[in-house]
């Protein structure tokens, strides 16, 4: 397995994946998949649709449990530490005629912190405001959440994952609804985060994640990892078969 | 009305009802606001008919009727979470069962209870005259079992009525949630049977709350607006039946789908000239 090992970084990698399959009934959908993400880095998970991506997500974040093959999550089965993981979903899954404000929304991002009985404290709301302006969404503290466009609900969910203060940020195609502008600018965003936080993101867009990550793993049932700057037409081609080309795009 | 309110200072039993109609319209304003954007109302329906099984086991043995719908309610609310829970998708089906099965269970005790059965009438559409005064404390201590559950574990309950999985991923215990919420909807129809009875039970869970996200946008606000709706409708519905001699519940329920009716219609109305008027301002 390829390693960023010019990267200094701490001794135990956050996240461990240790010969892991997963089947949902007769579909194999990982299988003997190793990964290893050291702390600060910014990993991009590409392949197919319906290559396991989301399942590995899932299994990271605890929301599975793996058959066979381990995970740890800095040090600890997935289900443990699931509270110092951001994640920001592709779909979101609440009903967009909820009545809830952006703030509200952004405020969960603080539970499982501090007491469980009562309301949030002032402490979870000025976190709350940083969150929120962290990633240039301010002004729509106040908004419904329901009459957010795509690219403002991602930043609202992006915000909801950083007021939980993670060490790691999972993000599943979040720049899927949105174009290429938004995209660029949640681009750089990740990147001014990827200073205090471990990225992992899954992507469709493989050319233009390699601008921004350090790593690329591409998972097609199997997992293969290269260095940004070897993602050649060889890596696509056995990831994707035949009718996908690389276009170099440099900017 | 007028003669309405000339006997509410007469007679104590019209008091009563008033009280009642009160007191249950605090468990439809806090759970319904629940049940209608979590969008569970069929469930609430469901564990409504299912409670007939335990008021007819009730009357059959001799007991509280109440007591064998509190029973009742909570068995087939645990039940219904729990297939929920276990099987993802397949409650609808047991919810229809539980339905039926519970109306049936409850006929059967109720034909077979010696002595005269004319209660069938008054569990399927409600008696709020006959709500005896004793049962006021038992209705308010119920209120109080609601609103301080909600109070106490309102960022649980938020979170899981608005993002299941994030509130998983968060440490919430989504489950024992659950199951408590639906516990909370069981206790909340139980109070509402004293006054329209398991049949109408529905439309004072989800009417008002439905009303009121026509104009609110916040849960606690939602709650705060379907609480005064059904305090409205319950006292309203009182009032104007007992003049003509109606029944009382099914005149609630008629006021209150009246309600429901014109707020749609007005509030899109509403709505479309406000996005004209937006339209054309640039």
């Amino acid at each position: 397995m390829a390693r960023a090992s010019s990267r200094v970084v701490g001794a135990d990698p956050v996240i461990r994946i240790r010969d892991l399959s997963f089947s949902y009934g007769d579909t194999l959908v990982l299988e003997h998949v190793d990964l290893s993400i050291e702390r600060g880095e910014f990993v991009g998970l590409i392949g197919p649709n319906a290559g396991g991506k989301s399942t590995l997500l899932r299994l990271i974040l605890g929301l599975l449990d793996p058959q066979i093959g381990e995970i740890s999550v800095l040090g600890r089965p997935p289900g443990q530490m699931s509270r110092q993981v951001g994640y920001v979903p592709q779909f979101p899954s609440f009903p967009r005629d909820f009545p809830i404000s952006v703030e509200q929304v952004v405020t969960m991002g603080r539970l499982g912190i501090g007491s469980f009985l009562g309301w949030y404290r002032s402490a979870d709301r000025e976190i709350v405001r940083r969150a929120l302006s962290e990633v240039d969404a301010s002004d729509l503290a106040g908004r419904p959440i329901g009459t957010l466009s795509g690219g403002q609900l991602q930043r609202v969910l992006m915000a909801r994952a950083l007021a939980g203060d993670p060490e790691i940020l999972i993000l599943d195609e979040p720049t899927a609804n949105i174009d290429q502008r938004g995209e660029t600018s949640i681009f750089d965003l990740l990147a001014r985060l990827n200073a205090r936080l471990t990225i992992l993101v899954v992507s469709h867009d493989i050319a233009f994640i390699s601008d921004y990550v350090s790593r690329v793993a591409c998972l097609n049932r199997t997992l293969k990892c290269h260095p940004t700057t070897s993602v050649d037409g060889d890596a696509i081609h056995q990831l994707y078969g035949d009718h996908v080309r690389l276009i170099d795009h440099s900017h | 009305m007028g003669a309405f309110l000339s006997a509410l200072g007469d007679y104590a039993f019209l008091q009563t009802a008033l009280i009642a109609g009160l007191l249950a319209s605090v468990g439809c304003g806090v759970i319904g606001t629940f049940v209608v954007i979590k969008r569970i109302a069929f469930m609430a329906g469901g564990i409504a008919h299912s409670v007939l099984g335990g008021m007819g086991a009730a009357l059959y043995f001799g007991l509280d009727p109440f007591l064998g719908a509190l029973i009742a309610a909570i068995l087939s609310a645990l039940l219904i979470g729990a297939v929920r829970l276990a099987w993802k998708t397949q409650e609808d089906t047991l919810i229809g069962a539980l339905w039926a099965i519970g109306m049936a269970v409850g006929i059967l005790f109720i034909a077979k209870t010696p002595g005269y059965a004319a209660d069938l009438m008054s569990f399927l559409f409600g008696n709020i005259l006959l709500v005896p005064a004793g049962e006021l404390w038992l209705m308010a201590g119920l209120d109080l079992v609601l609103v301080l559950t909600v109070a106490l574990f309102y960022r649980q309950f938020l979170a899981i009525t608005f993002d299941e999985e994030f509130a998983r991923l968060r440490g919430v215990p989504v489950a024992f949630f659950y199951l408590l919420l639906l516990c909370l909807v069981a206790v909340t129809v139980v109070l509402l049977i004293q006054v329209v009875g398991l049949i109408l039970v529905i439309a004072l869970l989800t009417l008002p709350a439905a009303i009121a996200s026509h104009y609110v946008h916040s849960l606690g606000g939602m709650m705060l607006v379907a609480t005064l709706l059904g305090a409205v409708f319950t006292s309203l519905g009182l009032a104007l039946s007992y003049g003509p001699d109606l029944p009382a519940g099914p005149t609630m329920i008629l006021i209150a789908g009246g309600a429901y009716v014109l707020s749609a219609l007005t509030s899109r109305l509403l709505r479309r000239r406000m996005a004209t008027r937006r339209a054309r301002s640039v």
